[in-house]
């Protein structure tokens, strides 16, 4: 669900975006400023995730191997 | 222009929870310097290892909903026969899969290369199986390197 909300940007910003529109980047302001947060937002939780792994050690191969079997079901 | 790459689970997983080597991967992909291709099966696959773990899964829903990210279904790409191939080339039965994917991805020119750290499906008899186009994350640390200089 979408909410209205009322930002003040500089100039040089809101040229900016209206830059990405029209070279069809994307479709409005609304979807540029969307995305860029959404990137932002990816950019902070993984920051927090990497923090939160820095004292594990998980072999990818070996949890691989442990959860292939069920998801290998949907090939049968 | 974007390089349009596919990458197996392993090097999403390190991008996404521990950095390091994949972090170059992972601002290309943010940064939207590369169009990403997975399948089904290895974001599947990704998620269930996080949950095992533990790990959060907010990073994978960020990560899964941009838009130069895209889940190719697995019924595009599975063939019984080219399953049946795969199993003679490659160890491992959950290799199959990505193989499969890779292959298929590679050979209609959706993707330029396919990114792994799995040591098995870099051994050369699967790097000649694709014409050389599945390659480690240094290898393609180097192409990004490149294609963005």
């Amino acid at each position: 669900m979408l909410v209205n909300v009322s930002v003040e940007l500089g100039r040089s910003q809101l040229d900016f975006l209206e830059e990405l529109v029209k070279s069809g980047s994307y479709r409005s302001r609304s979807e540029a400023v969307r995305d860029f947060i959404r990137r932002l937002e990816l950019e902070w939780e993984r920051r927090k995730a990497i923090e939160e792994s820095r004292d594990k050690t998980i072999d990818f191969e070996a949890e691989r191997k442990a959860v292939s079997k069920k998801l290998l079901g949907r090939f049968a | 222009m974007s390089l349009s790459v596919g990458a197996d689970a392993n090097i999403v997983f390190s991008a996404l929870y521990f950095g390091g080597r994949a972090n170059l991967f992972f601002d290309a992909v943010k940064m939207n310097n590369v169009e990403l291709y997975q399948s089904e099966y290895l974001r599947d696959e990704l998620a269930a290892v996080a949950r095992r773990k533990q790990l959060p899964a907010r990073p994978l829903e960020l990560f899964y909903s941009l838009r130069n990210v895209h889940v190719i279904t697995d019924a595009s790409y599975y063939s019984r026969a080219e399953f049946a191939n795969a199993s003679k080339l490659v160890r491992d039965a959950e290799d199959v899969p990505v193989f499969v994917f890779a292959k298929k991805m590679l050979s209609a020119g959706k993707i330029e290369w396919f990114v792994t750290g799995d040591k098995d499906l870099l051994e050369e008899g699967v790097r000649t199986a694709l014409e050389n186009k599945i390659i480690s994350l240094s290898e393609f640390n180097d192409i990004l390197v490149s294609h963005l200089e």
